[in-house]
């Protein structure tokens, strides 16, 4: 009997299959000088774009319940792309067949993400209660003049945090047990429950200032709730997860794959044909394969024809009053997204894929690889978006044909419209663009300070943007000649500014391969001999 | 017999002069990362037509010189030349490179990654494709995420050899391939040097099967050029690879 067996499942600090699960997270937790600083950078421009975006229009609850989303969205995406990663790690292997019971494999995993959404928790905390002190201590304004409010805020989301963070991470975990067989109907509501608090985002316009749900007093029952949960699920994770969460990881089935190893995958024989393409169209057309990988999975499909289905039925009833803009300005959000996002993870793939090597050593520039992975992505979103578009047209077709609404397309609403279709199209351009910044910051730490905080911005501009430049009143209000004017500034500076990151996080991408080669080796890993 | 070996070495490692002769030369290069000594000193040249082996023990800078030859990284100190010229895009047109462990897009079958290859790499030639499809008996219907660890490998070789570059460099190229395919790729590498217009430079920890195809070795060790040596002048003195790397490094 070894010592897991005679205690399981429980885990102290010092074990070593828990310390090997927190290592995991180790290099983007704040445990060095660099790491640490960037920690620091990055909470501290959290804190200057709270108090620039939000002043002192919201109460300090509504600030704490935004940082209890992304709180939310993190814990669950953290744990949940472990475990897609899963199949595809070379250590599976090893970690299957370690000489523990299931139950504790499954209960160091749990524990092992903690620390790093932890560290995320009480960064957000930190940004909210400085947000609100400050706020309160320059301004007069009501919402914040209480002090006793403001600390009563503070204690009473400081537990909500830690019940979150342990809740939805736990809930996460549950996902191994939906990877396979009739469980997979079980994917929907584990996305649900990841999408649920995209929701809580509208909290800004819809609460009151005064809402009894967000108060202190509610608050601490929420977290007594989800305190009163956390053993329940763990106990769920701890007898379902080792039944039912481990045969797709043995058949190395990846949700991303679409396919699982089966017999009947293994033994087909595909007879896709050979492209035949030439030069760079070649290595274009081999970045937009993976694209059309993930079109090909069969839930993505779903998911996607489900959504042009939305965008249908969303044409056919907001064609009326113009407030078919309102849905184009949701729909563009999608791809202002799904762009930046896509070339991370590619980015990542490919460090973590070790298929970095054989990119760089294709026999073009460093700047007409990235630029074809670019128009792969920058194609896609346009592909994708445009069968959203395509569903959103049909469906104020009909409308339009069968149940024509008295009043849609006004001058305004269409200039509207076109603002907001140009103002993402530049966006996406210039934010994909200066995304690429990050990877060329391999042996120039300088560079990470400058790329880091770009590459936030870049996810937040939807955010900033529907919040600041296209505010739902546009509508009413119409574009003004200053607003074409910022839009024509933006391009004009934004984009030969993008394009210069771009070239100089081009040009710097090998240097990623130092950065690993030289973090490998301060962790005593041999991969580069 | 150490010093036995030095004069040998001391022989083969003398600089040549002419340059276009030479596949490969690096002089005095030193890399280091965040302050540790990865390489230091390192010279050595590399004639074309020849096949080199670059033999060390794990950590000996082994990958970090290829990554210098292939202009993935640049040296912190030292100048290299590869087919005459400095390492930069131009000379990846002339090089062809098997990284160390390195995948390829799993997403795709085999027969589409070689279309895609054959469309990106300007020097690719399909009748060596298909040659090298047949040697190596590699199923392009199947797809990248089925082929088994040595299948891959395979396909990953056979990408590189079925290109028409003068420099072909090798950064463990044999790790799960099977004995019989071994052999395979072996003979097909002396065949392909046999004709003497293309140059190998191959690091493998697989000494014996690779034996009898180097025209030199040069060994590796702590990130120093520990010798060079001709592998006739070794056999001439009854030594073999083998028992040359194991004198140097025992």
């Amino acid at each position: 009997m070894n010592q897991y067996e005679r205690s399981r499942p429980g885990h102290s600090f010092d074990d070593p299959l828990l310390k090997m699960e927190m290592r995991a997270f180790t290099s983007y937790m704040p445990t060095s000088k660099n790491s640490a600083g960037i920690w620091a950078i990055g909470t501290l421009l959290a804190i200057i774009v709270c108090r620039l975006a939000f002043a002192d229009r919201y109460t300090p609850e509504q600030i704490y319940l935004l940082g209890a989303v992304l709180l939310w969205i993190a814990a669950f995406t953290i744990t949940f792309t472990r475990i897609l990663m899963l199949p595809q790690n070379a250590f599976r292997e090893w970690w299957l067949t370690l000489p523990v019971p299931r139950e504790t494999l499954v209960h160091a995993r749990m524990l092992g993400s903690l620390p790093l959404t932890g560290c995320f928790a009480a960064a957000l905390w930190l940004v909210a209660t400085v947000h609100s002190v400050l706020t309160s201590a320059i301004t007069d304004s009501p919402l914040y003049a209480d002090g006793d409010r403001i600390i009563g805020a503070a204690l009473a989301y400081a537990a909500l945090y830690a019940a979150i963070t342990i809740l939805i991470t736990f809930i996460a975990m549950l996902v191994m047990i939906a990877m396979q067989g009739w469980r997979q109907w079980l994917l929907p509501l584990f996305f649900s429950i990841w999408c649920i608090p995209t929701v809580g985002l509208g909290v800004l316009y819809i609460t009151h200032p005064d809402s009894p749900w967000l108060a202190a007093g509610r608050v601490w029952l929420y977290s007594a709730g989800a305190f009163l949960l956390i053993p329940l699920v763990r106990r769920l994770c701890l007898n379902l997860i080792p039944k039912y969460g481990f045969d797709w990881i043995i058949a190395k089935r990846s949700l991303l794959g679409g396919h699982a190893l089966r017999a009947s995958f293994l033994s087909s024989r595909t007879k896709a044909q050979r492209p035949n393409a030439r030069g760079f169209k070649s290595l274009y057309a081999l970045e937009r394969s993976v694209f059309r990988n993930i079109s090909a999975i069969r839930w993505v499909r779903m998911v996607y024809g489900i959504l042009v289905l939305g965008t249908t039925a969303g044409g056919f009833i907001t064609l009326e009053d113009d407030n078919w803009v309102q849905l184009i300005r949701a729909l563009i959000v999608i791809p202002g997204i799904f762009t930046v996002t896509m070339l991370t993870l590619r980015f990542n793939l490919d460090i973590n894929k070790r298929r970095l090597e054989w990119v760089l050593t294709f026999p073009y520039s460093r700047l007409t690889v990235m630029l074809s992975r670019l128009l792969a992505a920058w194609a896609t979103s346009g592909i994708w978006l445009g069968g959203l578009a395509g569903g959103m047209a049909l469906g104020a077709a009909a409308r339009y044909l069968f149940v024509r609404p008295e009043h849609f397309g006004s001058h305004t609403a269409v200039l509207c419209g076109v603002y907001m279709i140009a103002m993402y199209f530049v966006y996406i351009i210039s934010s994909s663009l200066a995304s690429t910044l990050t990877y060329g910051y391999g042996n120039r730490q300088w560079l990470a300070y400058v790329s880091i905080p770009i590459l936030m911005l870049a996810y937040m501009g939807p955010m900033l943007f529907n919040q600041f430049i296209m505010p739902e009143s546009l509508i009413q209000s119409g574009i003004s000649e200053s607003r074409w004017v910022g839009l024509a500034l933006y391009a004009v500076i934004g984009l030969p500014l993008s394009w210069g990151a771009f070239v100089l996080g081009s040009k710097g991408i090998a240097t990623t391969l130092y950065m690993i080669q030289a973090r490998q080796r301060k962790q005593g890993i041999k991969t580069f001999e | 017999m150490k010093q036995m070996l030095n004069s040998y070495a001391d022989a083969a490692h003398t600089l040549s002069a002419d340059s276009a002769q030479l596949a490969v030369r690096c002089r005095e290069v030193s890399m280091s990362f965040k302050k540790k000594n990865v390489l230091h000193g390192v010279s050595f040249e590399i004639k074309r037509g020849s096949i080199v082996g670059l033999l060390g023990p794990n950590g000996a800078g082994k990958s970090t010189l290829m990554r210098i030859l292939t202009g993935l990284m640049e040296p912190s100190a030292g100048s290299v030349e590869v087919l005459g010229s400095k390492p930069s895009v131009d000379t990846l047109r002339d090089l062809s490179f098997l990284p160390d462990r390195g995948q390829l897009p799993n997403w795709l079958t085999a027969e589409q990654w070689l279309g895609y290859a054959s469309g990106i790499y300007p020097d690719w030639d399909r009748s060596l494709e298909n040659q090298w499809v047949r040697k190596l008996e590699v199923d392009v219907s199947l797809r990248i995420a089925t082929l088994s660890r040595g299948q891959e490998a395979r396909l990953q070789l056979l990408t590189c050899l079925s290109r028409r570059a003068p420099l072909v460099i090798l950064d463990e190229p044999f790790t799960g391939v099977d004995l019989l395919s071994r052999e395979n790729i072996s003979s097909a590498i002396a065949d392909e040097a046999a004709a003497g217009d293309r140059t190998f430079l191959i690091a493998t920890h697989d000494i014996r099967e690779m034996e009898s195809l180097f025209d030199r070795i040069l060994l590796i060790g702590d990130g120093t050029i520990k010798g060079v040596y001709d592998t006739e002048a070794l056999r001439a003195q009854g030594q073999s690879v083998e028992s040359c790397y194991r004198e140097v490094f025992a």
